[in-house]
């Protein structure tokens, strides 16, 4: 007896698990998810970029994989997953997503509906970017992500953010993870890259289909207007093609979109908010000679003081920068020591300005703590129903903040001297 | 409900099965006290009634009719029944019985029937000095001695001497055995590029030899045994007095003669016979074929076995670690040594669990790949018919055979196979869409990896658990690997190596020099393992190095070289 | 030669419950110590162990006033037959409750996050056949599994410390006070059932190669496991804030959901479910062997091993009476987190109380 139930046992424990099995090509990948609003009131549209297996190829030759895309719309989110699911026989999985992109006008609207979906999700990483569509839908954004030089939509438009705010200090790396922390928070406001369609006009092929510049022309398709393109003849306008650029951020007061600041204003929100790494500005002043002067700006350190009395706080903001001149030789502009001096003020005082209109802007037309002074403010207080207590955003709505922007160091960026010409 | 009770009671306290009751441990009484003298031997009972003690006719005929009755003469037809006429007055007869081909022919004649024939004895000579004038004046091998009874007279036949019976009730034994083998020669599973090359042979006397070669201590004791009713197989018992635990000694001792069975062919049938645990996967004695390594623990303190007729031996006691270790790491600098067994480590991790890590991690937890490696492997699959779990003990499987049928196959055609089995496995399988290219990588590594383990029984092992985790994977995914890992870990807890625990000295926590997975360079060495009980806690001063003025002059050994007690003594022992 | 079998030295003693104890981190606790303690919630288990600290010391005070007893044996010297098997029997049902929750758990939380599909109640299976296997081995090979796993486990999580986290900050941890000093004092005295496992040391003493160590395995293992959930408190302090927390089920899982090695293009939570895996197995086996000693302690039983089967049985049909996994979640912290130290601290205390005035001594 004891044998049998020791056989039957592991034998059952075998055969009898497997619930979780999927086999690899059971699974359909979602490369990108976009959600716009729906069709119908309150609903939501679902967009999905889905990696199309057996199109990466390993042994040399280039192979470019293939997204399709898939779209539903439902009551809910759960509600569109599962009429997505209606139109592949493959089970759709979100664990390996990794940008989602809401389309303008839901963000306006309000991302409600998304909030507990993506904190009780399994299989969304919570590292994965989000971002807001500027202008158009996250369904156009999903058709004209494709980069020149990279195969993988999500690859691209992750990098693409990612070095935006890396080097150009104009986006900031937000996930999943920052929204739902900003959204939890006391006194804390969302605040998402933007990403933008900007047109190009895409060079004709003897193909006749379409590509931008390098050749290499990415397999997924877009809306109608490559195809249309490509049937036509050369001698016919060139298609036009799109593609995206990470160019600002979306500013949000609550679940909704409040303003969208772009090029130097999102530069100058990075430097209030401490997220800034590398950037450009443009100066051009007594000390530049009335030219232009392209200064690459790094090294940043950021000093934060919050001082509280009573219902107001007053915020003393500390930056310090080193820029580095591009081009400065050919402009003429002085960057020995003695010369540097001038450009480094003017420098300073386009930063504050900036930055003190960023912040005004922020104060005035979101109403709220984009920034994360929070951060700053609840260590002057003692205990946590205090903290919840109090109106933070009317003290930020009514906070004084000073800046002051010192750049400690222009380093020229070519020789400061031009070279003097041959005998 | 009382006799479900009963019932329960005895499924989970049966002696076997209660893991707690511990037949024997090394105890935590001071190790230093002395060992009694050994107990009498018990001779196992006489083969066709000879009983222990039976003596030996005074009468050459019957002495003569009675070996032969025993020996089945002329039966056996490499029975050899000399007889000689000795040229004293009066003339005597005598007889030499051997076993053609295990006594060595030439020696025979040389040694004891041409002196036989030469030496004049006359009957002056009293009876009773008969064979000591034999042994002293007559036979010149060394190794003779007088026989008592019958019985001795058979072993000593059956074990390649000659018996020599003369008709006024002499007889004697003479060693003169040369059984068929070979010399000392290079190993063949536990090569290493430093250190020794020579493998122990079949010949337990010249593998005592050879460790005795390394281990010139006057302290080493061999303690002979026969084993088995009928073979009466050579077992040796090697320690070192002054080291090795008298209770360890002892327990081996007697486990080894309390075996009560036909005999012993190989050495491998010895450790199935006196191994703590005979029913697990993993080994508890260490089977090696090198003498040195046989010597390396004889000066920590343990145990060897030797056993004629197997060029390997058993050492004792172990702990999971000794399976991670190879000669190699004493004779390499310390970073080297430390660096192969950090791969090592990872090669047993490698071995067991890669295939089942690959199984659970593509059918279960997708989400922990790399995205692009994601790709690639779902692109690859995407042709393949097979379930990932099936297609992974296919080639499993057919690694084993391919390894199964290299050990076999004719050295003439070993190259053959290889290509066969390369092209089985790799080539035609992928090209058939039985599997995809990362199925088999997978499978290859988990091959190397399962060579790099330096013990064969720990690879055994691995091989057989891996085919277990990848059942769990295949049921469960990562809980049935983690649940698995953690039964291993379990079982591996609750062994025992001739008292010691099995994951000493990390479970128990026991102080030493380090040498689990990374030690120490040697000369910081200074400690014997502590959980060995050794009598001698200490192999080297930290004085070692005395031409170097850099390290600590401070000896922790005292000078007067008195055994004292380690910090370690002070700690909690017992198991 | 036997020499005191399924015994223990002081080490793996420490190592085994320290374990045990850390294994509850790994579940809803972090949430629901936030949810109560806000941002000075790692300020919570640094108060309970002070208590626990001084709480302990009457119960070990009463295993050292009966040497060589077991601690239903000590309740019956210090209270007599009756009395003292009720005690027992109540320390039994504490013991099966913490088995029953801890089980639903951890199968509710390997299933939610490892395997959604698989059925709870199979999840459930094959932990408690682990444990019970690993129960059955006895305390010498717990003892010295949890000695081998430390250094690994330690090695894992230090691995996840070695990622990175994005919109980390350590301002989250201020109002520094929290709920408040009197709050948090009050708290504290509340969360004193974090550190249960003591009364395994209670019952584990007379299998202590030195029983005198006892007082020193507890203060480590107090000691050893305030620093784990103070580390992980303040982890998941700095990640989520308080509100994003009060909003997590299983808080150290979505942490490693968040931490990623370098450029590598993948999560930690392996390494953090493995650790997860071995903890759970651990506790579970503890609690196992722990409930089955006790009982057939209690019941005057020879050996506790037939038992092992019937505890395990109660446990998992235990596990299977609450709603749902909110209604596990709030029985475990109001029975065990809450109400905890009154078995584990309290009623020893008292048994020993009884004992000083009563007179009863060992004999």
């Amino acid at each position: 007896m004891l044998a049998l139930l020791l056989v039957l046992a592991p034998t059952a424990f075998l055969v009898g698990g497997c619930w979780d099995l999927r086999e690899l090509d059971d699974w359909a990948f979602v490369s990108i998810m976009g959600l716009d609003k729906g069709a119908q009131p309150g609903w939501l549209r679902l967009s999905v970029l889905v990696q199309q297996p057996g199109s990466v190829s390993g042994t040399g030759g280039r192979v470019v994989p293939a997204f399709p895309r898939l779209t539903s719309e439902g009551a809910t989110l759960y509600d569109a997953y599962r009429r997505l699911e209606e139109l592949t026989g493959d089970y759709l999985t979100y664990s390996h997503t990794q940008v989602v992109v809401i389309g303008e006008e839901l963000a306006k609207e309000g991302l409600q509906a998304l909030v507990d979906s993506f904190r009780r999700s399994r299989e969304l990483q919570h590292t994965i970017i989000m971002a807001v569509a500027d202008g158009v839908t996250a369904e156009e954004v999903l058709d004209s992500a494709r980069g020149d030089i990279d195969p993988f939509p999500a690859t691209y438009l992750s990098h693409l953010v990612a070095k935006t705010q890396a080097e150009y200090g104009a986006s900031s790396h937000r996930c999943i993870h920052t929204f739902l922390l900003a959204e939890a928070a006391h006194g804390q406001e969302i605040v998402l890259p933007l990403l933008r369609l900007a047109q190009k006009p895409a060079s004709p092929s003897p193909s006749g289909s379409g590509t931008g510049s390098g050749g290499g022309s990415a397999g997924g398709k877009s809306g109608g207007e490559q195809a249309a393109a490509g049937a036509g003849t050369p001698e016919q306008a060139a298609p036009v093609e799109r593609r995206v650029e990470a160019t600002g951020l979306a500013l949000f007061r609550g679940l909704r979109l409040a303003v969208k600041i772009t090029g130097e204003q999102a530069m100058a929100f990075n430097l209030v908010c401490g997220q800034f790494n590398r950037g450009r500005v443009v100066v051009n002043g007594a000390a530049t000679g009335g030219k232009d002067l392209s200064l690459e700006l790094s090294h940043y350190e950021r000093e934060v003081k919050l001082a509280r009395n009573g219902p107001s706080i007053e915020v003393k903001l500390k930056v310090r920068l080193k820029g580095s001149a591009e081009g400065a030789s050919a402009a003429g502009v002085d960057l020995t020591p003695q010369g540097s001096g001038a450009i480094k003020d003017l420098v300073g005082s386009k930063l504050t300005e900036m930055m003190s209109g960023i912040i005004t802007l922020a104060q005035t037309q979101v109403g709220g703590d984009v920034f994360d002074f929070q951060l700053h403010g609840r260590g002057t207080f003692r205990t946590w129903p205090e903290w919840m207590a109090y109106d933070w955003d009317r003290a930020f709505r009514e906070a004084k903040v000073s800046v002051e922007v010192k750049v400690t160091e222009i380093r020229p960026g070519l020789a400061t001297q031009t070279q003097e010409s041959g005998p | 409900m009382t006799s479900l009770w009963k019932r329960l009671r005895s499924i989970f306290t049966h002696p076997k099965r209660d893991l707690e009751a511990v037949q024997f441990s090394l105890g935590d009484r001071d190790p230093r006290q002395t060992s009694a003298a050994p107990p009498e031997l018990r001779k196992p009972p006489d083969p066709d009634g000879a009983d222990k003690g039976e003596p030996i006719p005074e009468d050459l005929d019957k002495a003569v009719e009675r070996l032969a009755a025993i020996l089945h003469y002329p039966l056996s037809q490499d029975l050899v029944f000399r007889e000689i006429t000795l040229p004293t007055r009066p003339t005597a007869r005598a007889r030499v019985i051997y076993y053609e081909g295990l006594a060595e022919s030439r020696r025979v004649e040389r040694e004891i029937i041409e002196p036989l024939m030469r030496f004049p004895l006359t009957n002056k000579t009293p009876k009773d000095r008969l064979p000591d004038v034999f042994l002293e004046s007559i036979l010149p091998s060394g190794s003779s001695r007088r026989a008592q009874s019958m019985e001795q007279l058979v072993t000593g036949i059956t074990l390649g001497e000659a018996a020599i019976l003369i008709e006024t009730g002499v007889a004697c034994l003479a060693d003169v055995k040369e059984p068929p083998s070979r010399a000392p020669e290079p190993p063949i599973t536990e090569r290493t590029t430093r250190g020794p090359q020579m493998a122990f042979v079949e010949s337990h006397r010249t593998n005592s030899a050879m460790i005795r070669r390394f281990v010139h201590d006057p302290d080493l004791v061999l303690e002979g045994y026969e084993v088995g009713r009928r073979q009466k197989t050579p077992v040796a018992l090697l320690y070192i007095s002054d080291i090795a635990n008298p209770k360890l000694v002892a327990e081996v001792r007697q486990r080894v003669r309390s075996l009560d069975v036909d005999g012993i062919t190989a050495i491998g049938i010895l450790e199935q016979l006196i191994e703590d645990h005979p029913v697990s996967l993993i080994p508890t004695m260490l089977n090696t074929e090198r003498p040195d390594r046989a010597a390396l623990h004889l000066l920590q303190g343990s145990v060897v076995l030797l056993s004629d007729g197997t060029p390997r031996c058993l050492i004792a006691p172990v702990t999971f670690s000794t399976f991670l270790h190879s000669t190699e790491d004493v004779y390499q600098r310390y970073p080297y040594a430390n660096f192969l067994r950090v791969v090592r480590l990872l090669a047993s991790f490698v071995a067991l669990l890669a295939p089942a890590i690959y199984i659970a991690t593509l059918n279960y937890h997708s989400e922990m790949l790399p995205h692009l490696l994601l790709l690639t492997l779902e692109s690859a699959r995407q042709t393949i018919a097979l379930p990932l779990v099936v297609s992974v003990v296919i080639m499993e499987v057919a690694f084993e055979l391919v390894r199964e049928a290299g050990v076999r196959v004719p050295a003439a055609i070993a190259p053959t196979i290889g290509i066969v089995g390369a092209l089985l496995i790799g080539d035609m399988a992928v090209r058939a869409n039985f599997v995809s290219p990362a199925t088999i990588i997978v499978v290859a590594a988990t091959g190397l990896a399962n060579f790099a383990v330096p013990d064969q029984a720990a690879s055994f092992a691995i091989r057989i658990g891996r085919f277990i985790f990848i059942a769990l994977a295949g049921v469960l995914g990562f809980l049935g690997i983690a649940l698995g890992f953690y039964v291993l870990a379990t079982h591996l807890a609750g062994l025992r190596s001739f008292g010691v625990p099995f994951l000493a000295p990390i479970g128990p926590w026991r102080p030493g020099s380090a040498d689990v997975i990374l030690r120490d360079p040697y000369w910081r060495q200074e400690l014997r393992p502590s959980f060995l009980r050794p009598l001698d806690l200490f192999r080297l001063t930290r004085r070692s190095r005395a031409w170097d003025p850099g390290l600590e002059s401070a000896p922790s050994r005292p000078e007067s070289g008195g055994q004292e007690k380690t910090a370690g003594d002070e700690q909690e022992r017992g198991e | 030669m036997n020499i005191k079998q399924g015994h223990i030295d002081g080490r793996q003693a420490t190592a085994l419950l320290w374990l045990a104890a850390s294994g509850k981190v790994l579940l809803t606790i972090p949430a629901l110590i936030v949810a109560e303690g806000f941002s000075a919630s790692w300020l919570i288990p640094l108060g309970s162990a002070t208590i626990a600290a001084a709480a302990i010391l009457p119960g070990l005070a009463l295993m050292k006033r009966f040497p060589g007893r077991s601690l239903a044996g000590a309740a019956e010297e210090a209270v007599g037959p009756i009395a003292g098997r009720a005690a027992g029997l109540v320390l039994a049902g504490f013991l099966a409750a913490d088995a029953a929750l801890v089980l639903r758990q951890f199968s509710d939380a390997f299933g939610s996050v490892i395997l959604p599909r698989t059925p709870i109640p199979v999840i459930t299976l094959v932990l408690v056949l682990t444990a019970v296997y690993s129960a059955y081995t006895g305390l010498e090979s717990i003892g010295r599994l949890s000695m081998f796993l430390v250094p690994w486990l330690l090695a894992f999580f230090a691995l996840g410390y070695t990622g990175r986290v994005p919109d980390l900050s350590f301002a989250r941890l201020m109002p520094f006070w929290g709920p408040g000093p009197g709050n948090l004092a009050v708290q504290a005295l509340k969360h004193t059932g974090l550190y249960s496992e003591l009364l395994t040391l209670l019952i584990l003493i007379p299998y202590l190669r030195k029983p005198a160590v006892g007082r020193a395995v507890a203060f480590w293992v107090i000691g050893l496991t305030v620093a784990v959930m103070i580390l992980i408190q303040v982890s998941i302090l700095v990640t989520f804030d308080v509100l994003g927390t009060d909003r997590l089920l299983y808080p150290v899982i979505n942490l490693s959901d968040l931490v990623t090695l370098g450029h590598l293009d993948a999560r930690v939570e392996p390494l953090i479910v493995l650790l997860w895996i071995f903890m759970a197995a651990i506790k579970v086996s503890v609690i196992l062997w722990t409930l089955g000693t006790h009982l057939a302690e209690t019941l005057r039983l020879p050996q506790f091993k037939p038992l092992l089967p019937i505890v395990a049985v109660i446990a998992l049909a235990g596990s299977r009476l609450p709603g749902g996994i909110q209604q596990t979640i709030d029985l475990y912290h109001v029975s065990v987190t809450h109400v905890g130290g009154v078995p584990v601290f309290a009623l020893p205390g008292l048994l020993w109380l009884a004992a000083v005035l009563r007179g009863r001594r060992a004999a």
